[in-house]
């Protein structure tokens, strides 16, 4: 029988590969800076971000089949939609459970669960609502640049990806609003002494990550359909690329780091069948934690067969007679998570 | 007499049987009315599809069917397409003077595709409600109803696909062709009549150990027509970036692309088909109104192998029948000149050939609930009316085969997609498990 041909590594093919690569990288690129910022700067596990995504890209279809709207008003009303959705989960979910538990670190896990909660409610209203797929018909033309194949479509969600996320980097490296964002990432706490409400920020990097996830979305969906888990694998490659890139990295790194998954994804054809490339993203997970907790490994100190690990993996015991550093009152952290006592 | 019979059906009761038997599986009710066929259409129906014997209709009973579909996760789809041309022969041949059809649908969907426990129950199921006889899809849910109907004596007819790596088991028939290989083999007939020149083809299914058995049959397919398989592509169900694909198939270079996945998978491939770049021409075996409505202008051109069916234009009255009272009654579903599915024709038409099998065992003065009975019915004459092909009042015919369980003979089309309008090209028999008659070209 015959086996599946993998793809011959010619120039031709390089070079079709390398623009598949950076069409499916923009696309992870956006929901990896747009999760990114949220789990790294709100803190908050927000894995709704996939089902709000698959509505988002529902709703710009649906408008534009039913009223015959162009792409970009589509696009707009949808990511308008889904942002208030995203905000209003923070605002109505998220943060009260984080004052709840009293610390946003804590809080990880139960926001996680909560989040997990609304993910499936917003998918299942999906498949009621649409349980056929919805048609777009955006108009897309093909694109030959040298041997290479693209479409209009495609072109225009590259550019634009890289339009969005670089502004959103000039934006938090530049303006105030950006420090202010910047300062509430590294101390929530602190931020509140020097006027700043950590409340408002999340709102406002909640509304920021979504509409990008809504210009991927829906350009995504234009490509193909939408479809009620058109998200999940995405936000899967996007805690990737923000694990690897690390909390303190500008979206545009995260992006670049998505948009190298991307490629190697798309080149990993060469050398293995394509229906195990989306694995290869995994695959570089797993080599970059294992790595991590090689470095992490004091060799001489295993060598002399004690203690087994270095201090990076493993906290000192506590002296004995060590004091607990006292928690925070309810109150207290209330002030800090929302801003009010400033 | 139809009126009584209709207000049974529409009345949305549960059907008798459901929920009994320990069957963890949702049971469906029927809500649909069927519409009230007029006179001329119960003749032309009777002429054309009716039982041979017209002393034994079963007209006074009350006949339980069992059904098992996906209700529920990514193949519901196949549950309205299946079950809805069931449903409207379950109303319709009342209507005609035969028994009263009381449907036991069970469902076996998950968000995996199949829950073969689910099957495994629905089974049980129809045993204790007493069912003889029961009605499946996704290939008698992937295997898992064989065994119970072994078990409990309860013949099975899968309308959605051939026998596949089933064949020969007892009390399993599928009513199709074999599914895709009769029809790839079709299109290479075609091929080599219009395209002499092409010898190279490329195979596009899904990925996974599961798929592999159909995979290296079509493969196998293609090469004993005389072509050079320059390689698969294959793709996880559920793919909607094809890119990376086209660019594998663009490396084969082959004269003609075989695109063997279906439903909206393929509709997506198609949908971006257009702007790959590639100018091989693609023949499908999976054509329908909602991929045609995804996939909009990647249609155009692609050729189509299934059963011999347009519902824009049918060839036949009982094709006008059922075309008119699935529209008028399912119109949840997409429209459009490929609506109704070739798939909803089948389901429809084993209806009828339930109600042949029915009216042969009264003949014998069997039971209706005895399984082995209507096998054997069905063993003594395993060729009957089909809705697809034929002319007139004259329909054409499927033909069981008795060994695999398989058709031996279903009429299948060549159709090209003009204008988001499937445009007959040729048409041939299916024979055998992967061959094919002489091709007509129209």
């Amino acid at each position: 029988m015959a086996a599946e041909v993998l793809t011959p590594l010619t120039t031709t093919n390089f070079a079709q590969l390398t623009a598949n690569g950076v069409v499916t990288g923009s696309s992870y690129a956006l929901v990896a800076v747009g999760f990114g910022m949220i789990i790294h700067i709100a803190h908050r596990f927000h894995i709704a971000y996939a089902a709000i995504y698959a509505l988002m890209a529902f709703l710009a279809a649906q408008i534009q089949t039913t009223y015959g709207w162009p792409f970009v008003p589509a696009l707009i009303v949808a990511t308008v939609i889904g942002v208030i959705i995203a905000v209003g989960s923070e605002r109505l979910v998220y943060s009260p459970l984080v004052r709840r538990v009293g610390d946003r670190d804590r809080a990880l896990f139960p926001v996680f669960v909560a989040s997990l909660g609304l993910s499936t409610a917003i998918e299942a209203l999906i498949n009621i609502i649409w349980p056929n797929p919805v048609t777009t018909t955006f108009g897309v033309s093909a694109i030959k640049l040298g041997p290479v194949h693209m479409t209009s479509l495609t072109v225009t969600s590259v550019i634009t990806t890289w339009v969005a996320i670089l502004l959103v980097a000039a934006v938090i490296r530049w303006t105030k609003l950006g420090r202010m964002i910047r300062a509430v990432r590294v101390n929530p706490s602190l931020s509140v002494d020097f006027g700043i409400k950590p409340s408002s920020m999340y709102m406002i990097v909640f509304a920021i990550g979504t509409s990008l996830g809504g210009i991927g979305a829906v350009f995504l969906a234009a490509q193909s359909a939408p479809e009620s888990d058109m998200g999940e694998n995405l936000v899967l490659y996007a805690i990737t690329a923000a694990f690897i890139a690390g909390a303190a990295s500008s979206p545009w790194v995260i992006g670049v780091l998505a948009l190298a998954m991307g490629l190697i994804q798309s080149w990993s054809t060469f050398f293995i069948s394509s229906t195990w490339s989306s694995f290869v993203i995994f695959a570089i997970l797993l080599i970059f934690v294992m790595t991590k907790a090689i470095r992490a490994v004091n060799w001489g100190r295993l060598a002399r067969g004690r203690p087994k690990y270095g201090s990076g993996l493993v906290k000192p015991a506590e002296p004995a007679l060590a004091q607990p550093s006292p928690e925070p009152s309810a109150q207290e952290s209330q002030q800090r998570e929302s801003g009010v006592g400033q | 007499m139809g009126g009584v019979v209709l207000s049974a059906c529409s009345s949305g009761s549960k059907s008798g049987s459901g929920g009994s038997g320990g069957s963890t599986g949702t049971t469906k009710t029927d809500t649909k009315a069927g519409g009230t066929l007029t006179a001329a259409e119960k003749q032309t129906l009777l002429e054309m599809a009716g039982p041979s014997n017209k002393s034994f209709t079963g007209k006074g009973l009350t006949w339980k069917i069992g059904g098992a579909f996906p209700f529920s996760g990514p193949y519901q789809y196949y549950e309205t397409i299946e079950a809805d041309g069931l449903r409207l022969a379950a109303q319709h041949i009342p209507q005609l003077g035969g028994p009263t059809i009381d449907l036991n649908l069970q469902d076996f969907g998950s968000n995996s595709g199949v829950d073969t426990q689910k099957a495994v129950d629905a089974s049980l199921n129809f045993h204790d409600a007493g069912n003889g006889i029961s009605i499946s899809g996704i290939q008698g849910a992937l295997g898992a109803l064989i065994p119970g109907a072994e078990k409990y004596k309860i013949l099975n007819l899968d309308a959605g696909a051939g026998v596949g790596t089933f064949a020969g088991k007892d009390y399993y028939w599928a009513m199709r062709a074999n599914y895709p290989m009769n029809n790839v083999t079709v299109a290479l007939d075609y091929i080599k009549k219009t395209q002499p020149s092409a010898r190279k083809a490329v195979v596009v299914y899904n990925s996974g150990a599961a798929y592999a058995p159909v995979l290296n049959a079509c493969v196998a397919a293609t090469k004993a027509a005389g072509f050079t398989v320059t390689g698969t592509t294959t793709q996880p169900i559920g793919t909607t970036d094809w890119s990376d694909a086209y660019t594998s198939i663009q490396s084969q270079n082959p004269d003609v692309i075989l695109l063997v996945i279906n439903g909206n998978d393929c509709a997506y491939f198609l949908k971006q088909f257009a702007t790959s770049g590639l100018k091989q021409p693609v023949f499908t075996f999976s054509y329908s109104a909602p991929q045609q409505k995804l996939a909009g202008a990647g249609f155009e051109d692609i050729y189509v192998v299934q059963e011999d069916f347009l519902p824009a234009t049918p060839t036949n009255e009982w094709q006008k029948i059922f075309t008119k009272y699935y529209r008028q009654e399912y119109k949840d579903q997409p429209a459009g000149p490929s609506s109704p599915f070739n798939i909803s024709a089948n389901y429809y038409n084993v209806g009828f050939v339930l109600w042949e099998l029915a009216s042969r065992v009264l003949a014998n003065k069997g039971k209706l609930t005895d399984g082995t009975a209507l096998q054997s019915a069905l063993e003594d004459n395993p060729t009957f009316p089909s809705i697809f092909a034929g002319s007139g009042t004259t329909p054409a015919k499927i033909t069981f085969d008795k060994t695999s369980h398989g058709l031996a003979s279903c009429p299948l089309a060549v159709m090209q997609i003009k204008s988001e309008k499937p445009k007959l090209m040729a048409v041939a028999n299916a024979q055998g498990s992967s061959g094919a008659g002489p091709l007509k070209m129209m």
